[in-house]
């Protein structure tokens, strides 16, 4: 859509409505569990868009010192073999490191990690590309962390099997939620 | 002697489609899948 330059104080219900339709980033759903094993998030991804971006914030495990990972997920069922693989270069605010490394993983790490269980700490924007192509897919992640100091990581994800995927699950490395929310934008095609 | 019931597993499915959310139990397929310590492999932490 080509830039216009409004000239008047009143928008036109036309100019208002183009411009909500060529949003760059559009809401799809959102999503959240206070409790139980995962959170899984079903018919989110689509021909609609290309790539996306995934919001989680508030993760509390139920029990201390869990990390928060994600999977794939079509027809109902996480893909949970060792395709994930994964790069996050990372630190602590006392200028140690915080990278994690997955090599053929059954899971992609958002980078997430909270060592306590009291608090909801933790957030991550996810860029997800070509979830729903029969491709592979890949994941830009940027996200913070505590491990009894704040930390950052950034990083790559890629799952590398041609699938296309419909939905994604969250869950703790092991255990329980006590709390996580995430939101899911598509990023518009053209 | 005294045996407790450990509680179901359960997980939370949200539906973009419909908007729907469900909490339930997990099958034993989706029970088996779960991550078992897997820790991701972190590097120099400080602890």
């Amino acid at each position: 859509m080509a830039v216009k330059t409004f000239t008047s104080t009143t928008l036109s219900s036309s100019d208002v409505n183009t411009y909500l339709a060529n949003a760059g980033l559009v809401y799809i759903t959102q999503a959240s569990a206070t409790s139980g094993s995962s959170l899984s998030v079903d018919n989110v991804f689509s021909s609609t868009y290309s790539n996306y971006r995934i919001m989680i914030d508030a993760f509390q495990p139920a029990s201390a010192a869990r990390g928060l990972v994600l999977r794939l997920r079509v027809g109902g069922v996480d893909a949970s073999n060792a395709d994930y693989y994964y790069a996050l270069l990372g630190g602590y605010v006392d200028g140690t490191s915080s990278s994690t490394y997955g090599n053929a993983s059954t899971f992609a790490d958002t980078g997430i990690y909270n060592s306590t269980n009291t608090l909801p700490i933790g957030n991550s924007a996810i860029d997800v590309f070509g979830p729903n192509r029969a491709e592979r897919t890949y994941f830009g992640i940027n996200s913070t962390l505590y491990n009894t100091q704040f930390g950052g990581r950034a990083g790559f994800a890629e799952h590398n099997l041609t699938t296309a995927y419909t939905g994604f699950s969250l869950m703790p490395a092991s255990g329980n939620f006590t709390n996580i929310r995430v939101w899911v934008y598509g990023y518009r095609n053209s | 002697m005294d045996t407790e019931t450990p509680e179901p597993l359960t997980g939370t499915f949200h539906d973009a489609a419909t908007g729907e959310t469900v909490v339930r139990q997990l099958t034993a397929e989706e029970i088996a899948a779960l991550p078992q310590n897997l820790e991701p492999t972190v590097v120099s932490d400080p602890e």
